[in-house]
């Protein structure tokens, strides 16, 4: 009796050996990696960083003076702002891959000057704070990127309540992007959530008398400087010259 | 002779009837759009969403929908291939992304001929636009120069100040970021305001 219940315990023990053995080899297999597989490279995620921001940087300042124009309470001349534009397409090219999203892009700002004629606002730009990479993936030469950031912007209006505003808001942003040629650019754009979420919070109204008097509105001006001229150096890092230019 | 003026008469009485059903069915003679109404609805729960609705994190679009529908008396369309509603059911809320998507909300308005398109305004877009008018409704495209989808609704509500951003002109009332008379053209709110095209629609009196 007893080398019978021996027997069949030995049986039973070697059974649950041999199904866990199994369970192990498949496990491994598993973890190994394959062919297809890349390591991740730190400095591939730098490189994403820099594209992504310099990006949100441009698109949020398309038409926004370059320096030293851009705390003024005048248009600059013309001539200075189609500069300024070429710039930002030259850049967008270091940044864009070739599809139909860049190529709109382009069709607005090349040669759209609408804003000249306007006397109605001048943009101060847009600065981005507080940036959070709620995801980075980087496989080979794709990447995909969830952006978490806070910006600030405003402007200086010139219409019949003239003043000036400064406005803070938080955008969550997705990227695809692609290595072409050694670099990292943008093949995929979308706004998660953002927009129309931001809240006024420096405002001054003058009037049309204070506009023409330097001493009334340069301190208004300084102060809005302050608040969104300057990105923090966490974000000024990634903002390459290379990419984004003259402007900063 | 009799028996054909039997016919006559209910020949006649299936035209009566068929009339008095084309009217009851048609939208065109049996409802009216009342702005005022939708504004007033829009005013009561800009800021704080009606309990009898779903309220979802991207509300805009669901809101301005209710607008239209509870304070501007535009019926449920539920025929044809596009159709707009919200309806409480037994397991919960039935709707259609007519009703809660703008770009396809924007698509059952206009091309169903729920309203006219009055057009569109790139930055920088004036405070006064001398076009629109209480009752109307706004789509957004915060990214014209990538796409060409509506990312965003709101409803004209009022002509006055916003008090946030002290600009003077129509003023909308809108849910995701709730919002209570703010200016129509969101710029102090919007960091993407200089790449932002809004659209407006005006629903037709009679639909």
């Amino acid at each position: 009796m007893f080398a019978k219940i021996s027997i069949f315990l030995r049986r039973y023990l070697k059974v649950w050996a041999a199904l866990l053995s199994g369970v192990a080899l498949c496990s491994a297999a598993v973890a190994v990696p394959t062919h297809d597989q890349v390591e991740f490279n730190p400095a591939d995620a730098e490189g994403v960083k820099a594209v992504v921001l310099s990006w949100l940087h441009f698109v949020t300042n398309p038409w926004t003076p370059p320096e030293p124009y851009r705390f003024v309470g005048h248009l600059p001349p013309r001539a200075v702002m189609e500069q300024r534009l070429n710039n930002v397409k030259n850049c967008l090219d270091l940044m864009w891959v070739d599809c139909p999203q860049k190529s709109r892009l382009e069709e607005r700002l090349i040669g759209n000057t609408k804003w000249f004629d306007s006397i109605e606002l001048i943009a101060f730009g847009t600065s981005i704070f507080n940036v959070a990479w709620d995801n980075i993936t980087v496989v080979g030469d794709k990447a995909e990127v969830t952006v978490t950031s806070t910006v600030r912007f405003g402007g200086f209006w010139l219409d019949e309540s003239p003043g000036l505003w400064v406005s803070e808001g938080k955008e969550i942003d997705k990227f695809t992007l692609v290595k072409q040629d050694g670099r990292w650019k943008i093949s995929y754009w979308y706004i998660v959530s953002g927009p129309g979420s931001a809240e006024i919070i420096y405002q001054e109204s003058v009037t049309k008398g204070d506009l023409e008097n330097p001493a009334k509105i340069r301190p208004l001006l300084e102060k809005a400087r302050r608040l969104i001229g300057t990105p923090p150096e966490e974000v000024k890092k990634y903002l390459d010259p290379d990419l984004v230019g003259p402007y900063l | 002779m009799v028996k054909s003026k039997q016919w006559d008469i209910r020949l006649r009485a299936a035209l009566v009837a068929l009339l008095i059903t084309g009217l009851l069915v048609s939208p065109v003679a049996a409802f009216a759009y009342d702005p005022a109404g939708a504004c007033s609805y829009a005013d009561r729960y800009a800021l704080s969403p009606n309990p009898n609705y779903p309220y979802f994190e991207k509300d805009c679009t669901n809101f301005v929908s209710q607008c239209l529908h509870e304070g501007g008396g535009i019926p449920f369309d539920t025929a044809g291939t596009r159709q707009w509603y919200c309806q409480k059911v037994w397991y919960g809320w039935s709707y259609t992304q007519e009703w809660t998507v703008a770009d396809r909300f924007w698509q059952w308005l206009i091309n169903d001929n729920y309203a006219q398109n009055l057009g569109y305004w790139n930055y920088p877009q004036p405070d006064n636009n001398s076009i629109t008018a209480p009752g109307d409704v706004f789509l957004y495209n915060w990214n014209t120069t990538t796409d060409t989808i509506f990312d965003h609704a709101s409803i004209n509500a009022a002509y006055g100040t916003d008090i946030n951003s002290g600009k003077i002109g129509d003023l909308v009332d809108q849910h995701t970021t709730n919002r209570l008379h703010a200016i129509w053209h969101l710029i102090p709110y919007n960091p993407q305001y200089q790449t932002t095209r809004i659209y407006a629609a005006r629903p037709w009196p009679w639909v």
